[in-house]
């Protein structure tokens, strides 16, 4: 099956040309946090993505959002979505399945909820609104019907494999010919609730600046975003003439048992995972030019999937290229597998790998190329490692396509 | 394509298994209820009726597996619901690798209840807000805890949705048997009260009453059991005219001699689901009346309700249906 459009909104940017642009010059998106109180939080900056003005916004898209009912997210959705339906030829989604994930969903309308409750208990104002806007399917829904969306929506919440997981189930309802074409992908915004989550785990880099396989990282920086794929048949892609992106070979998912909020120190589902995906595609270690990492910068995090892709890898590892492009968005939980799968998209397509930011000694449990400045170089096949809180593993492999 | 229940568990307001569940959906047995209080800022207090699962049983089925301190009612009822479904020897075949277990999880609120406790400690104080709770807020906590009481390293997946997620679960279950994913799969949904979503619910009508648990089916793909058949969904188009596609799942001509409904007792929000299945001539078993609305959970109720009637050999077919709030409408046919 292959891919025949993407879509991507990050903290470098909106659109597939700003996010190459951003890794090109190795930029990165950390600017303070100024849409809800971070004043009593130990970091204070975040992955922050720039939107338009609402009314602008509203202006420029096809048919209504009923903007009350939704918060920033809703969107970044529409931006990704609508960039990947027009990469795949300005095609609608009547008909076509649809597979999201999403980790916070519309957090931000929960959150206005829950503060009216407190402190106007009387006033139901807004508040019907805010509880449809909220859930999941009616925030998504509500944006994916102005693409003319009709068919089945699956919304996979597996934490930050989330958008991973949706392109998985994608890449599933393809293979089994349940379906011809699919959108899928992932997002999430930013909210206070989720903010104040990971600080209080102590998760975060007070620096606010991530440093994923430096040796002295401090924690992650969360970002936002939302990255959109079209994946369909080769034999849908070839009845359009449209202009084919990349193969998706394989996806493989896996449960890590260990805690649920620290990986096995060995990454064992990692390493299931990337070994699933790597047999279904039929395709040896040595043969991935690029591995586009989870990398949060967290102490843990990195050390586990370090060691996976060692035990993946086996003397084959020194020829092993991996950088974590969370150093240049931050974490997008949700939304970052996807957002993860469309930069190795881009990195396959412009023939670029990645710099990983803001390293300055390499862990010892690194044991691969790390790649710490971007490389221009031809990728015939990239995979992307994702992984979440309670343990949700995913891998997904791509490659260049090859015209038969 | 059909799969075939070896195992159901239910943690409702009935009690804590399915026999209870069984008894008062046939009964048409209407639970207690209580009020959830809360206290507004400027001191108003507020209450909600609510329907409460019965309390933990003194001897819990988790016994003391450290992942179950800490978590919240929704983690209780759906690791109880689930080994209820899978039974001592598959739970001990599964923890010792002879036995792969996938879980589909489905919920519509998650947890709720630690979500609201620790939104509470941010706004109070976001510098001291309780890293133990932060992590069971998040909406695959639940299914994290199963998988690792089972000691499954098979996919495990969170579902979001309205009320009918069940029935796109079962699909999925479908899915990943085809896929040779696991040998088995668990289909779960379950939810949790608190006063926020119990408020929430109050919005769509004031006789509103929300409960809470869990329900569990255990699938697998062949062997001895009741059969699922054509679980399926369909989207709404427009909300406003969910009848019509309900009538697309459950047609007049259709077979079964129970139909087990997400009917509510309230006449507004039944009016679509009644103008389908006024005309459906058979048993007609509404659990949510008694029960209360545990959304998703409600859902599984009505398969588990379906899918016993068969077993017990007290009708020959059963057919779920749940028209949800607004995202789809579902259906699975259940037999011998």
């Amino acid at each position: 099956m292959v891919v025949t459009g993407a879509g991507i909104v990050t903290a470098l940017g909106t659109g597939w040309q700003a996010n190459l642009q951003g890794l090109l010059e190795q930029r990165h998106g950390f600017r303070p946090v100024e849409f809800f109180d971070v004043s009593r939080q130990r970091a204070q900056t975040a992955g922050v993505v720039t939107l338009p003005p609402m009314a602008e916004f509203q202006a420029s898209i096809q048919g209504r959002l009923k903007l009350h009912r939704h918060d920033r997210s809703s969107i970044i959705i529409h931006q990704a979505i609508q960039e990947a339906l027009s990469m795949a030829g300005n095609i609608t989604l009547d008909g076509v399945p649809i597979c999201v994930g999403t980790s916070a969903i519309a957090m931000p309308i929960g959150e206005a909820f829950y503060r009216q409750c407190l402190d106007q208990p009387r006033s139901m104002r807004h508040q019907l609104s805010r509880v449809h806007g909220y859930q999941a399917h009616n925030q998504i829904g509500a944006v994916v019907r102005l693409f003319g969306a009709t068919a089945e929506m699956r919304i996979i919440s597996n934490a930050c494999a989330s958008g991973a997981s949706a392109i998985g189930h994608a890449f599933h309802l393809i293979r089994s010919g349940k379906a011809s074409r699919v959108l899928a992908g992932g997002f999430d915004a930013l909210s206070q609730l989720v903010f104040a989550g990971f600080d209080s785990l102590q998760a975060l880099s007070p620096s606010g600046i991530p440093r994923p396989f430096d040796a002295h990282r401090d924690g992650l920086a969360i970002g936002e975003g939302a990255g959109f794929i079209v994946l369909e048949s080769l034999q849908s892609a070839q009845n359009r003439d449209v202009e084919i992106l990349a193969e998706m070979n394989a996806y493989a998912a896996a449960t890590d048992v260990h805690h649920l909020t620290q990986p096995h120190p060995a990454g064992c589902a990692a390493l299931q995972t990337m070994h699933a995906a790597c047999n279904m595609a039929g395709v040896e270690p040595h043969e991935v030019d690029y591995i586009n990492s989870h990398g949060t910068g967290t102490p843990l995090n990195d050390v586990a999937e370090a060691n996976a892709i060692a035990s993946w890898a086996g003397d084959k590892i020194a020829q092993i290229k991996v950088s974590s492009t969370k150093s240049a968005t931050g974490h997008a939980l949700g939304g970052a597998g996807s957002i993860e799968a469309v930069i190795s998209l881009l990195a396959m397509k412009e023939g670029l790998i990645p710099a990983n930011l803001h390293v300055r000694t390499a862990d010892d449990s690194v044991k691969f190329d790390l790649v710490r400045a971007v490389r221009r170089q031809t990728l015939n096949r990239v995979l992307s490692n994702s992984f979440g809180f309670g343990g949700a593993n995913a891998t997904i492999l791509f490659s260049k396509h090859t015209a038969a | 394509m059909s799969l075939v229940i070896k195992g159901m568990g239910a943690v409702s307001p009935a009690g804590w298994n399915v026999s209870l569940l069984l008894e008062a959906s046939l009964a048409g047995a209407v639970t207690p209820i209580s009020l959830l209080e809360r206290t507004a800022n400027d001191g108003t207090i507020v209450s909600t009726p609510v329907r409460r699962v019965p309390a933990t049983p003194s001897s819990p089925p988790w016994g003391k597996h450290s992942r179950m301190r800490r978590v919240s009612p929704i983690s209780r009822f759906l690791v109880a619901a689930a080994l209820e479904a899978l039974g001592c020897e598959r739970v001990q075949q599964c923890a010792g690798g002879q036995l792969r277990v996938a879980i589909l999880f489905c919920t519509v609120n998650g947890c709720v209840h630690y979500s609201n406790r620790f939104f509470a400690e941010v706004l109070a104080n976001p510098a001291t807000a309780s890293p133990i709770l932060f992590p069971e807020t998040v909406f695959n906590a639940p299914a994290s805890h199963l998988a690792s009481f089972l000691e499954s390293s098979a996919p495990t997946d969170t579902l979001l949705g309205d009320e009918a997620e069940f029935f796109a679960a079962l699909q999925i279950s479908e899915e990943w048997l085809d896929q040779d994913a696991a040998d088995g799969c668990l289909v779960v949904a379950a939810e949790e009260l608190d006063w926020a979503s119990s408020e929430a619910a109050r919005l769509y009508h004031r006789q509103s009453v929300s409960s809470e648990g869990a329900g569990a089916l255990y699938v697998e793909k062949s062997g001895e059991g009741v059969i699922v058949s054509t679980p399926k969904v369909i989207p709404y188009l427009d909300t406003s005219d969910r009848a019509s596609t309900a009538r697309l799942l459950l047609p007049d001509e259709v077979k079964t001699d129970c139909l087990v409904t997400s009917l509510r007792g309230i006449d507004r929000l039944d009016a679509a689901e009644l103008a389908c299945v006024q005309d459906v001539n058979c048993r007609r078993i509404s659990p949510r009346i008694g029960l209360g609305d545990a959304l998703s959970a409600s859902t599984a109720f009505q398969c588990i309700v379906a899918a016993s009637m068969v077993k017990n050999n007290l009708v020959k077919s059963a057919t779920a249906v749940t028209l949800g709030c607004s995202e789809q409408a579902g259906i699975a046919h259940f037999t011998f």
